[in-house]
């Protein structure tokens, strides 16, 4: 503000010098002006009255010449023709004279108008004899007679009147002279003063002039210096805005962009932005209507004296926003802006903007994503980690062992020729049934990196057995699935060795090694501790020849609370003599059993609060028993004491899946109906979860029973249990029996 | 002593668990903390009794929303400077709340220092 105003009062006193010079150049040259009139005038005067001065000497010369030429009768016509021509010149001369002296504006002055108001008397007293000379001009003056030429009367008369004018005269002509002499002499003094102080205006003005010259080139060399500077900052301003990085921009209060904008605007906006484009406008290609809106508002807010602007800016709607602008190659390329605004203050309010800066921040939000990503990939390493520590490394390792088998299979099935509907339905169904039973069992293990993935392709899986119809296109995206689950294998295989190899070298002696050792094996004879069998003490060649049937309670026992707990139910498992099972028989019972206390958990025991209300414990018990009594069979049970079979549901479940027709329905009995649910696709329940569902499971069971030549039931009460029995052959007719029971 | 205690401060906000927290954290030695509201309508209340010169505001509470609020307190009073304090879902709410005479937004959970930055900028120049 000061700055400015010093400007100001700089610039009005240049004007004020400029015009005080210029007014005195004016009246120094008016002043000449006048001098030089007057000068003019003296000198017309001074000429005037030299020239008179002459006269009175001239008129006596004359005069006496015609006293001469009357004295010898010689011809007087040239003298008198003189003192005629010299009275009219005379007689105009001092009026003129009269005239030049008020234009020098000497009339008043008495030493220049007393002498010349003398002359004039003077002359006029010798212009009347004059003039009684000039009337007898005419008349005859000789006479011819024999004698010679003798003067007429008139002559005499003229002879007597030049005689006496001659002595009156005398007088007068001198004092006129002298007079005139004296006027010559006071204009001679004043021409010369007029001169002299003429000559001293005339320098005044032109040092005057030199200075007004001199302030003017001074004036002008500070304004070309200004302008200079102001060249040179207009032309940083524009190198400034020339590269600068970020587009900078400023928005009047009509919200309309000002004159300058930085020349990366256009570049980051991808549009020209012009001088007077509205604010809306610029933004229209980049926002959706909401954030339009929203931005509006708040520019509104920035000129609110009331507002506290960065107090506000994290509510700028326009902070980080999304583009996409079209690429040379005909797709797009995905941009974030990310928009700032702060208010410039004029020195008045309508002088008032608002200065926008855009940059390009992509490289900052694609970073902080690929930081955000890092730190998931880390957490979920760490918590893979953490899940590989709670899993018994057996189990994990026989997981995974059955877990590659299952995903190769299924691997093999998706790539397997065939492209009729039927063949693929079948490939889908197989690979769900695969999947299913690794899911189950990754769930018993709480390898949740497992069932998430797996049931991931389950929900795809599921999505493709809703088509109408199948092509061998649908399966591409599940064999890149069944590619990352094998490599997810693969990892997790690596990360046990690791910790396997960390364990080792934990266990510093050999005693100790040993001492780990046996506490896996008391580990494994854990659950057949927790729930003492009813039964015989356990024979210890049957334990000997199924050393992988033990663990089997302990993979349940988790599964069990595993799914009780994502399903809200308390259950009890309660097992016997599953240490009984023989090897060949040690995967497809621990299975059967996953499979059979999920169902059981999921649809079986019902809620606590229900179970209350039936005048049930709260606590739901699942009760599972291999039995080696029969000569011919195993027999596995697998019962629960919750809500047992719906008849109903299963029905409408069945007609509205298609898998009955209403006229095939009226016709069947309950058992046909029961059986229905070891059909693939049957499922009761209407949400998915990780835990059941999907209606593969029992489908899964009933093949897998088939498969070893066994037989599967089921009995049921409703509101009192559900029981699954389960016969496999004790002599190993499995792969003969496979086919004929399929 | 008077003279330094220049800012009355009310708090408006349904958690008191907010209230407390400004209560406690606030320490800016020209703000004098003179008392919280739980909605807008005991807000309004407490104005005419208490006269405050800087509010903290929450947009969602009961019986009076947080712009409405704004809007009747700097009705009576346009010097009073309103600071609202939001989870930020939707930024076109708080600048509404702006629009209606607020000075400036906290975005919810903010730290004690951003909470003392932001009074401090409320009640600078």
């Amino acid at each position: 503000m000061a700055r400015r105003s010093s400007a100001i009062s700089g610039q009005w006193l240049q004007f004020a010098a400029t015009i005080l010079f210029a007014a005195a150049l004016t009246v120094l040259l008016m002043l000449g002006m006048r001098r030089a009139d007057e000068l003019q005038s003296a000198s017309s005067a001074l000429q005037l009255a030299s020239e008179l001065s002459s006269r009175p000497a001239i008129v006596r010369s004359e005069l006496t010449l015609l006293q001469r030429g009357l004295e010898t009768t010689t011809y007087v016509g040239d003298p008198l023709r003189n003192i005629a021509a010299i009275r009219e010149s005379s007689n105009e001369a001092f009026p003129l004279i009269e005239q030049q002296l008020r234009g020098a504006r000497l009339a008043d002055q008495p030493d220049v108008a007393g002498p010349l108001a003398v002359a004039l008397n003077r002359w006029q007293s010798l212009d009347r004899g004059l003039e009684a000379l000039n009337k007898k001009r005419s008349a005859e003056l000789y006479l011819d007679t024999n004698s010679g030429s003798e003067l007429t009367a008139s002559g005499k008369q003229m002879k007597a009147a030049v005689d006496s004018m001659l002595a009156a005269q005398s007088q007068n002509l001198q004092i006129m002279g002298d007079k005139l002499g004296q006027l010559c002499a006071m204009l001679r003094a004043n021409v010369a003063d007029n001169g002299r102080s003429l000559r001293s205006i005339l320098l005044g003005g032109t040092g005057v002039a030199a200075l007004l010259l001199g302030m003017m080139l001074y004036y002008a060399w500070r304004a070309r210096l200004s302008a200079a500077s102001a060249a040179s900052a207009q032309r940083q301003v524009a190198n400034i805005l020339g590269t600068v990085r970020e587009g900078l921009f400023l928005v009047g209060r009509d919200m309309r962009l000002g004159e300058t904008c930085s020349a990366s605007l256009t570049q980051l906006l991808r549009l020209p932005a012009t001088a007077g484009l509205s604010f809306e406008q610029l933004l229209e290609p980049l926002v959706d209507q909401k954030t339009m809106t929203a931005a509006l508002k708040f520019l509104g807010l920035l000129w609110k004296d009331k507002v506290h602007e960065e107090l506000i800016e994290s509510v700028n709607p326009l902070s980080q926003i999304e583009v996409s602008f079209p690429n040379s190659h005909g797709g797009t390329d995905t941009r974030y802006l990310a928009f700032s605004f702060r208010r410039v203050r004029g020195d008045e309010a309508s002088a008032d903007y608002l200065l926008g800066v855009v940059a390009d921040v992509t490289d900052r939000v694609l970073l902080a994503r690929e930081l955000e990503h890092a730190k998931a990939d880390n957490d979920s390493q760490a918590s893979l980690l953490l899940q590989l520590l709670r899993v018994d490394p057996n189990q994990l390792q026989s997981f995974l062992a059955t877990a590659d088998v299952a995903f190769r299979k299924s691997n093999a099935m998706l790539t397997a020729p065939g492209i009729e509907q039927q063949d693929l339905k079948k490939k889908l169904n197989g690979v769900f049934r695969e999947l299913h039973a690794i899911k189950g069992e990754a769930a018993a293990l709480a390898l949740r990196s497992f069932v998430e993935r797996i049931h991931a392709i389950e929900d795809a899986l599921s999505a493709l057995r809703g088509k109408a119809a199948l092509s061998g296109n649908d399966f591409l995206p599940l064999v890149v699935r069944l590619d990352e689950l094998m490599t997810h294998v693969a990892t997790i295989q690596s990360m046990q060795e690791r910790v396997a190899s960390f364990r080792l070298q934990g266990a510093k002696s050999p005693s100790e090694a040993h001492a780990d050792e046996q506490r896996d094996t008391t580990v494994i004879n854990e659950p057949v501790a927790l729930e003492p069998p009813p039964a015989a003490p356990t024979p210890a060649p049957a334990a000997a020849s199924a050393p992988a049937s033990a663990p089997i309670l302990e993979l349940l026992r988790p599964l069990a609370q595993e799914v009780a707990r994502a399903q809200g139910r308390a259950v009890r498992l309660v097992a016997r003599g599953l240490e009984h099972v023989p090897a060949r028989y040690s995967a497809a019972v621990k299975d059967i059993c996953i499979q059979m206390i999920r169902n059981a958990v999921v649809h079986g025991i019902e809620s606590p609060q229900l179970r209350a209300q039936h005048g049930k414990s709260a606590e739901g018990t699942v009760q599972i028993s291999f039995a080696t009594d029969s000569p011919e069979d195993y027999l596995l049970t697998i019962e629960d004491d919750g809500r047992g079979l719906s008849y109903e549901q299963i029905m409408d479940k069945a007609l509205r899946q298609g898998l009955l027709r209403p006229q095939q329905a009226m016709a069947l009995d309950r058992a046909t109906v029961y059986r229905l649910i070891f059909q693939p696709g049957f499922s009761t329940v209407d949400q998915v979860s990780e835990h059941a569902g999907r209606g593969v499971g029992l489908d899964a069971v009933g093949s897998l029973v088939r498969e070893h030549g066994g037989k599967v039931g089921v009995s049921t009460v409703a509101g009192q249990y559900t029981r699954f029995k389960v016969l496999l052959p004790k002599l190993a007719t499995a792969s003969a029996a496979a086919p004929s029971a399929a | 002593m008077n003279q330094v205690l220049a800012h009355r401060l009310m708090v408006v906000d349904d958690s008191n668990v907010i209230r407390r927290r400004i209560e406690r954290v606030q320490d800016l030695p020209n703000v004098e903390f003179i008392g919280a509201a739980r909605n807008g309508i005991e807000a309004l209340e407490m104005q005419q009794q208490l006269r405050p010169t800087i509010v903290t505001m929450d947009l969602t509470m009961p019986e009076m929303d947080g712009s409405e609020c704004v809007a009747a307190l700097v009705q009576r009073d346009p010097e009073v400077r309103i600071l609202v304090i939001s989870a930020l879902a939707d930024k076109l709410t708080a600048i509404d709340a702006i629009e209606r005479g607020a000075s400036g937004f906290l975005c919810k959970p903010f730290t004690d220092r951003q909470l003392n930055d932001a009074l401090r900028k409320l009640i600078e120049d």
